[in-house]
């Protein structure tokens, strides 16, 4: 069967980005409605403010009727305040005098704040709101407006997707702390002259090493792997960490090392916020680049495994090793676990060629 | 009278959280038949965002098969079935994929209407995240603020039995109401009200204001002590549908292809309501589907349906969640050789970031396949409190006589040899006394199930047609004897004319030859007390037993099967028993 018939089309892979120049654009966009603070075509650098709203992170209920000793139905009346009032702990809300003004019953604010409801025989207050920002993310050029949530923005660079990431996003120049891929980070390396900077490593980072990076203020960190324990003290550090291959001890792999040593001392945006595949999101590690005169293209999205193609294997016995398609065999393959399987044959770097299952490989580019 | 097809073909699709599979049923010498599948990654998710992208994949994977043209060049499906062969007469829908349903629960007795609101949520595919009920101390400002911090996709409202609580039940409603009225008008949920009959007027009045949705369902709980879950169930799975065909790009679409979207929960558990009438109606039917990102047990005792549905444990994108309900240990026991804690663990967690990948080297195999039992544990674990007390058993700690048991999802289908499938369900699930295995290794019992309102001659005929694999028939006596003891005495009389009698001693498993084209009398003698369904020592003798891919398989290793506390031994044990199922 030739390639581009439709079985051969039917495979369409995960895909991870590691790509030296690419154009990339990020919607920032607020969870709820608030203001968009920049204009279109404006340039933003990676943390910048885009879009703030402020959010109100609790209520006070005061069930009026209770206090007044009435039904629900019959508090409108004697409610004393009205959407859009500011109070204080302790200012009336409701009040209602007994015959000949002798006695009155009151119901007052239980705490500062705004009326935003009085119906239902209740008056809702919520608490002063906090502000929720969203940060540019990248520096780049707002290309389009999405009112009232925010932005796209737009940088040409170089993109390196992780795996898995802490939370968290800073923008500064990268220092890669290891000789080659497989090397960790070491508690050695990391000294006082790495405070603001993103240091990477080709392994994965023993406690102490991240605790030292977290002692320097480095203001971020990228791995290769990492250790499933170390996962508590990575989220702990007051910085993002993105790992970029998987848990345990896996080298990064060659594509991203590569692209990140070549680019040593420039500046990144780190975006280690966790993957989510609903959104489509994967933590990342953008390198804003000078955009030549016509912008680079867009990162492929969707693409089916195709002979040619740069893959990584994402499982044993060769997870993270890095080849290039030669060829989707025609039929099932069974492998040595016994399982049959649609497969392609892949030139591993550093390894030669290797059967490997579609379901176990992911586009790299 | 035998029933007639009226010669309609049956295309029906699965969208799976990582595999979008469909399957084409048609007449074949007069019975509806399985004819093929085909399957592809489901692209419900960025970069996609539209399912109709794997749906057009996966039937172009099944026209390889079949050389049947489905879709149109607008991708749609062809319908009705054209003259030249190309297209189909019906077409059935059914999914997984996306996110489940934020639900908040609201009712009064946290062991009356609060326990079966739950127990409806987790007939689909709902995320339960906050549950309120009059035990629960937070005052209604709390209330209100975890509401809104969730920001739910569906409220289900619970409480007050048939002319009982009205008040309470009123409460209720207005503290989602208030809720409705400080959120987002684009993150208001829809409302199921299954409580008090008499306030479904009321309860929609107070939150029409805030424009939410209420759907009214039967009274979960009209009395204390009658529970009726089925209405609130069907409720949800057209909830369910809508919030698929509202937020996932060609949902919609396809649902009016086929007249909606079942859950695939949903689908799989008529398919099993099915079974327990068509079978022993002595024993329940059971079915386990082991998805990427859910889990399903269905269990069915004379056509009553317990669903449960785990949203957040699989074999995929939730595998991680397998650590958080048990230690490593209790996944690293399945294994049949040495393997670092640390490597089980690294294992589990790459396997969550790689959701799709299978098993190519047979470390990777083992590991995948105790992952497998271990979710299956954690989901019959939860599972089984909502089963009816009066399902029958050997003890009340063991699993209840079953017949026959359904297996489905990639994994077990995926397994190189049906005896390693047919093992993890025994390990997993330990079933008692005489059973069946039946795996789904074409992916088409959601089908089935989702076929049946529409043409429930493919669900029975189909179903008899043998196209779900089945695996052999069970026989595991319960007791407790030395290892090496004989336990049971075996005879079976093929239909050939030829008798083997086999001895069969504590602590071991094994096969007789009983392949699926043979049938047997098998006369079942237990010894030293043991009970295979009869009551203790009593024998069985089991007529024109249909044999299976695996054969007979005898598992004597005593019920609940105890391992080994030390691992050398464990392991070794696994491996004899790997090897004496013939994996």
């Amino acid at each position: 069967m030739a390639v581009g018939d439709g079985w051969l089309m039917a495979y369409i892979a995960p895909q991870t980005h590691v790509t030296p120049l690419c154009t990339i654009r990020r919607e920032r966009l607020l969870p709820v409605l608030g203001d968009v603070l920049v204009r279109a075509n404006q340039k933003v650098e990676a943390l910048d403010v885009v879009a703030r709203a402020a959010v109100a992170p609790h209520h006070y209920v005061v069930d009026v009727g209770r206090f007044l000793g009435l039904p629900a139905s019959k508090v409108d009346r004697y409610v004393t305040r009205k959407p859009g009032d500011d109070v204080k702990r302790g200012t009336l809300v409701a009040a209602r005098h007994t015959a000949l003004g002798l006695q009155s019953k009151v119901a007052r604010a239980p705490g500062a704040g705004t009326v935003v409801s009085t119906t239902g025989g209740r008056v809702v207050i919520e608490a002063p709101r906090e502000a929720l920002e969203v940060r540019a993310g990248i520096p780049g050029v707002v290309v389009s407006l999405n009112p009232g949530l925010g932005v796209m923005v737009e940088t040409a660079g170089a993109l390196i997707q992780g795996v898995w990431g802490s939370g968290g996003l800073d923008f500064c120049v990268m220092h890669v702390l290891a000789e080659t891929r497989n090397d960790p980070l070491r508690a050695e390396a990391v000294t006082v002259s790495h405070r603001g900077a993103i240091v990477i490593a080709g392994g994965g980072a023993d406690a102490e090493a991240l605790r030292k990076a977290g002692a320097n203020r480095v203001k971020g960190i990228v791995l290769g792997s990492l250790d499933p324990d170390l996962v508590p003290l990575a989220r702990s550090l007051d910085c993002p960490v993105m790992i970029t291959d998987g848990f345990g001890h896996l080298a990064m792999s060659a594509p991203a090392f590569a692209l990140i040593k070549s680019n040593a001392g420039r500046e990144a945006a780190l975006d280690a916020k966790p993957a989510d595949r609903f959104e489509g999101w994967q933590p990342e590690m953008v390198i804003p680049l000078p955009a030549p005169s016509q912008s680079p293209p867009l990162p492929p999205e969707g693409e089916p495994l195709l002979p040619g193609k740069r893959v990584r294997a994402l499982r044993a016995p060769y997870a993270g090793a890095v080849g290039t398609i030669n060829a989707l065999l025609e039929e099932d393959v069974e492998m040595p676990s016994g399982v049959r399987a649609p497969a392609a044959r892949v030139d591993l770097k550093d390894i030669g060629p290797a059967t490997i299952p579609f379901a176990n490989l992911e586009i790299l580019e | 009278m035998a029933i007639t097809p009226t010669g309609d073909s049956l295309l029906a699709v699965d969208f799976g959280s990582t595999t979008t599979r469909v399957a084409l049923f048609d007449v074949v010498d007069g019975e509806y038949r399985f004819v093929a599948a085909g399957g592809a990654p489901t692209t419900a998710e960025p970069p996609y965002l539209n399912v109709v992208e794997g749906l057009r994949h996966a039937v172009e994977n099944l026209r390889a098969v079949t050389g049947r043209v489905l879709m149109d060049d607008t991708d749609k499906v062809i319908m009705p079935a054209r003259g030249d062969g190309g297209g189909v007469d019906a077409f059935v829908a059914t999914a997984s994929a996306g996110q489940p349903l934020k639900t908040v629960i609201m009712g009064l007795l946290p062991d009356v209407s609060v326990e079966s609101a739950l127990r409806a949520a987790q007939s689909t595919y709902l995320r339960v995240s906050e549950v309120f009920g009059l035990g629960d101390r937070r005052r209604e400002e709390q209330q209100v603020d975890a509401i809104l911090k969730t920001q739910p996709d569906l409220v289900i409202i619970a409480g007050g039995t048939e002319g009982g609580a009205v008040e309470a039940v009123m409460r209720l409603a207005e503290t989602v109401g208030l809720a409705c009225e400080l959120l987002d008008e684009r993150h208001r949920p829809r409302v199921l009200f299954a409580g008090n009959a008499a306030l479904r007027d009321d309860v929609s009045k107070t939150l029409k204001p805030y424009n939410v949705e209420v759907h009214p369902a039967l009274n979960l709980r009209p009395s204390l002590d009658v529970e009726q879950i089925d209405s609130a169930r069907h409720e949800l799975a057209a909830l369910y549908q809508a919030q698929r065909a509202a937020t996932i790009g060609g949902m919609g679409e396809v649902a009016l292809w086929g007249g909606g979207i079942t859950p695939t929960s949903t689908a799989f558990g008529r398919l099993i309501r099915y079974l327990s009438k068509s079978y022993d109606s002595s024993k329940g039917a059971l079915g386990v589907d082991l998805g990427s990102a859910h889990t399903t047990v269905a269990a069915a005792f004379n056509g009553r349906l317990s669903l449960y549905t785990q949203p957040d444990l699989g074999m995929g994108y939730n595998a991680h969640n397998v650590l958080d309900d048990a230690p490593i240990e209790h996944l690293a026991r399945w294994l049949p050789v040495d393997m670092p804690d640390r490597a089980v663990r690294d294992y589990v967690l790459n396997k969550t970031l790689h959701p799709n990948t299978i098993p190519q080297d047979v470390n990777e195999l083992h590991l995948e396949h105790a992952l497998a039992r271990q979710v299956l544990r954690e989901a019959l674990r939860k599972a089984r409190p909502a089963w009816p007390a009066s399902a029958r058993s050997a003890r009340a700690d063991l699993l209840p006589w079953f017949e026959p048991i359904v297996a489905a999802g990639g994994v077990l289908a995926g397994a190189p040899r049906p005896a390693h499938a047919a093992l993890v369900l025994l390990d997993a699930l330990q079933p008692t006394g005489i059973t069946t295995l039946l795996l789904d290794a074409n992916g088409i019992a959601a089908a089935l199930g989702a076929a049946s309102p529409v043409n429930s001659l493919v669900t029975i005929q189909v179903t008899d047609s043998g196209a779900l694999l089945n695996l052999g028939p069970v026989v595991a006596p319960v007791g407790l004897a030395r290892a090496g003891q004989t336990v049971l005495r075996i005879k079976m009389s093929y239909a050939g004319g030829d008798t083997v009698n086999s001895d069969i001693a504590f602590g071991s498993i094994q096969v007789l030859p009983l392949s699926a084209a043979q049938t047997a009398t098998i006369n079942l003698q237990p010894l030293r007390g043991f009970d295979v369904g009869r009551g203790p020592g009593r024998p069985a003798v089991l007529r024109d037993v249909e044999g299976g891919a695996v054969g007979l398989i005898v598992d004597a290793r005593g019920r609940p099967l105890i391992l080994s506390k030390r691992p050398d031994k464990r392991r070794e044990a696994n491996q004899k028993w790997l090897w004496e199922m013939g994996g």
